[in-house]
């Protein structure tokens, strides 16, 4: 009878397919929660992959699934099973089944003939009774449901190892860290920050996943860093940092001078430094450069509010920026540089040569002023009380107030070569690290350890750099990323 | 092979004996078709059920309905096998004596074994050889019996006084049990008319020669059944053992013994004796719930914890019928 071989044979290549489907789905079902799990692994900072090997992960499932529906394909059922189970979902009293039996006989007698007339009735209809099981369905549409809804989450929510807790308050506010992931990059290295396990943990060689920390950290190891990130667009762009010199200066200058009303006295060692630093940065043709210089070869003791307040108003001025050229290439040369300088300037920094971002040198001398205020006179460390963490990144806050105390660059944190602004407890510190640019808070309650962000600054510092429109979204999506919340 | 011709006349001749049958015996459907399967499938058949439900007369009108030599016995307490089987017996012939073998009533087409659990087992037993392999051995002569041959038996339920419980063995060559179940109000009323009105009740006239039973069986044996309702039985007659993994939780609690291959052989005989009374060209899953009780009841024995709950033995098998599936 050829056409229930013809049955037979459509029967049998839709049963394969069907199996071969199902199989396709279990794997695909599987590899699909599998390439989840990896890239869940990786949001969470458990396991670090590249931008093609992510792509493929997502690939893997749909590859698994070809390769299974091949196999599944191949397989072969045994066709007494399978038309007994066409019977019995088509409800054909067994006559599918039992022709077979006659068909494999050979049998011609009048079974078969009345066999094959009812079964031609039921032939047109066979394929309902092998439809796509629901599971496969499920699976299916679970699998590529779950790939595509995931794959866009998962690159654009932020990795909630990248999630601190909201600082609401700028000043005096402790940084802690919220991490998901012990292995979150940033959140430990915060988490670091409280709790002394920063350096443990960058010495130990952790790989850090690819993140936007990473990127910036490989913007620092590049050639241009120092260019990129250290204001130095004043070699190529000399208007664009002009004004931010001026207006970092003029900041210094309000913040000493406000400083100065309140608490009285002469410049601190630091303020000096600083201003020596800057004034040797806009050079003596510069009128600034010249009222700074004035400035700093009064007396002791001498009131210096008018010095200060003429000194301001040189900076407001538009020429007060000095020419680029001097800066650019001091900034740019600076990594051999950096330790014979980093003993004369009070607030540039340069980053060793060849130091990673985040394997400073901690042999390099400190070469930032210590503040001479109250809160950094509440950091020094008592008699038999331990060293903190900020002593001991800074390579210890040893003198008594009023001292220069040269500071180190902590583990994971790398000096920007900046004429950086104050802070509220004195010059702002600010270090390109996998954290967030950081100073010591105000310790009047004898908290030495807290830190905290000057997003104000931080904003005054991006705003004011010449860094390209692409490093400056990148710096931003990565203080958003981290800083969630936050300002 | 079985030709269309063959194949209508058979399914023509159980037509008739069908009907001739319910022309005499009112309601019991299930039990003449059970009777007829039998018959078609060379089986014998046991009838259980408390006098007077009408056992014997469907015996004797399967016997009238068929143009066959039909024997009756009557078991009692007191029937030696001699009695059912024949002996020899010395005869003189032209001055020589020697000895002559006189056939029992067994030797017949259709045999009713009336009554036959009030014989002690040593009679019943007598039945088995004749029941499984068609012979009679008396002494050292094994005589055959003449095809169609048929066992009809009745038996009290067990439980009624001066009655001998079947042996195992003997049981397991019936190929159906049914159960005669009391008529209902209907029937009665027509019982009571057919009986008591006019002439009484008339036998029917036979309507099949054995020739044809004879074709009917060869047509009943061609039916084909696929190969997965094949396992499908299998599968069903192992989930009566306790120790087999498609046993049901009660089947393990209550039953000490399945029923044995013999089962499977006579449930796919039985099944495919029901399709060609329905007139399919194949046996289907139908045919087989149809004789799965009859065919499984009697083979399954309980254990002392079954017997002493009063488990219902068709309770046990209609769990089984329900939980097996037949695509696995």
């Amino acid at each position: 009878m050829h056409s229930y071989s013809s049955l037979l044979a459509k029967i049998e290549r839709r049963v394969r397919r069907l199996s071969g489907l199902r199989i396709a789905t279990i794997a695909l079902f599987v590899g699909a929660f599998a390439a989840l799990g990896i890239a869940g692994a990786q949001w969470f900072r458990l396991l670090s992959l590249d931008a093609p090997a992510t792509g493929l992960l997502f690939g893997v499932p749909f590859l698994c699934a070809l390769a299974a529906y091949c196999v599944g394909v191949r397989k072969r059922r045994p066709i007494p099973g399978i038309l007994l189970s066409l019977d019995t979902a088509l409800q054909t009293s067994e006559r599918l089944s039992s022709l077979y039996e006659l068909y494999l006989l050979g049998d011609r007698g009048p079974f078969r003939t009345q066999l094959e007339e009812k079964v031609r009735v039921v032939a047109a209809e066979w394929r309902r009774g092998l439809p796509i099981g629901r599971g496969v369905l499920i699976r299916f549409l679970a699998s590529v449901l779950a790939l595509v809804a995931c794959v866009p989450l998962l690159a654009t929510v932020p990795s909630p190892a990248l999630i601190v807790e909201p600082m609401a308050s700028v000043e005096g506010a402790p940084i802690t860290a919220r991490s998901s992931s012990p292995a979150g990059e940033t959140g430990a290295a915060l988490s670091g920050i409280d709790a002394s396990s920063a350096p443990d943990r960058t010495a130990s060689g952790d790989t850090p996943a690819q993140t936007l920390e990473d990127e910036l950290g490989g913007l620092w190891r590049s050639d241009d860093a120092p260019a990129i990130l250290g204001g130095d667009g004043l070699g190529d762009g000399g208007e664009t940092s002009a004004p931010s010199q001026g207006q970092l200066a003029e900041e210094m200058l309000r913040q000493i001078e406000e400083r100065l009303r309140q608490q009285g006295g002469g410049l601190t060692p630091a303020e000096r430094r600083a201003l020596e630093n800057l004034a040797r940065q806009l050079g003596g043709d510069s009128a600034l450069g010249q009222a700074l210089e004035s400035l700093l070869s009064q007396e002791e003791g001498t009131d210096l509010t008018d010095e200060l307040a003429q000194a301001r108003e040189l900076a407001r001025a538009p020429d007060a920026a000095p020419p680029p050229e001097g800066h650019a290439s001091e900034a740019s040369g600076a990594p051999g540089d950096t330790e014979q300088d980093g003993d004369e300037s009070g607030l540039a920094w340069q980053p060793p040569a060849g130091d990673s971002a985040g394997e400073p040198s901690s042999d390099r001398e400190p070469s930032l002023g210590e503040s001479q205020d109250a809160a950094a006179g509440d950091d020094q460390e008592a008699p038999g009380k331990p060293r903190d963490w900020d002593e001991d990144r800074f390579g210890g806050v040893e003198g008594a107030p009023g001292e220069a105390v040269p500071l180190a660059s902590p583990p994971g944190f790398l000096p920007l070569d900046l004429a950086a602004p104050f802070g509220p407890s004195g010059p702002l510190r600010e270090f390109m690290t996998k954290g967030v640019p950081l100073e010591t808070a105000p310790s009047d309650a004898g908290s030495a350890a807290q830190l905290v962000v000057d997003y104000d600054a931080l904003r005054a510092l991006l705003d004011a750099r010449p860094l390209s429109p692409t490093t400056q979204d990148l710096v931003k999506t990565y203080f958003q990323a981290i800083t969630q919340g936050g300002r | 092979m079985i030709s269309e011709r063959e194949l209508n006349q058979a399914q023509e001749t159980g037509r008739r004996l069908r009907e001739a049958l319910t022309g005499v015996i009112v309601g019991h459907e299930a039990v003449i078709d059970s009777a007829l399967i039998t018959f078609l499938c060379a089986g014998n058949v046991l009838l259980e059920g408390v006098p007077g439900l009408g056992k014997t007369l469907l015996v004797r009108s399967l016997a009238s309905a068929l143009d066959l030599r039909f024997s009756r016995i009557q078991f009692t307490p007191d029937l030696m096998p001699a009695d059912i089987l024949g002996t020899d017996i010395l005869t003189q012939d032209g001055g020589a004596r020697r000895f002559t073998f006189s056939p029992g009533p067994i030797f017949a087409h259709v045999v009713l074994a009336d009554e036959i659990n009030r014989a002690t087992p040593k009679t019943q037993s007598a039945l088995l050889e004749a029941m499984e392999e068609r012979t009679v051995t008396v002494g050292k002569e094994t005589y055959t019996l003449e095809e169609p041959f048929i066992v009809l038996a009745t038996q009290n339920p067990i439980e009624m006084e001066g009655t001998y419980p079947l042996p195992e063995a003997q049981v397991d060559r019936f190929l159906l049990k049914v159960l005669v179940e009391p008529p209902s109000v209907d029937e009665l009323v027509a019982i009571a008319e057919r009986n008591t009105q006019g002439v009484g009740l008339v036998l029917p006239q036979p309507v099949a020669s054995g020739a044809e039973i004879l074709a009917c069986r060869r047509v009943v044996g061609e039916i084909p059944i696929a190969a997965g309702l094949r396992r499908y039985v299998a599968r069903l007659v192992l989930a009566t053992h306790p120790e087999s993994p498609y046993a049901t939780p009660r089947v393990k609690d209550f039953v000490e013994y399945g029923a044995s291959p013999r089962a499977a052989i006579a449930l796919i005989r039985a099944a495919r004796g029901h399709a060609f009374l329905a007139g399919e060209p194949n046996v289907r899953r139908a045919d087989i719930e149809a004789v799965f009780l009859p065919a499984l009841v009697h083979r399954v024995i309980l254990n002392f914890r079954g017997e002493a709950e009063g488990v219902p033995i068709p309770s046990l098998l209609q769990e089984i019928w329900e939980t097996t599936q037949v695509v696995v």
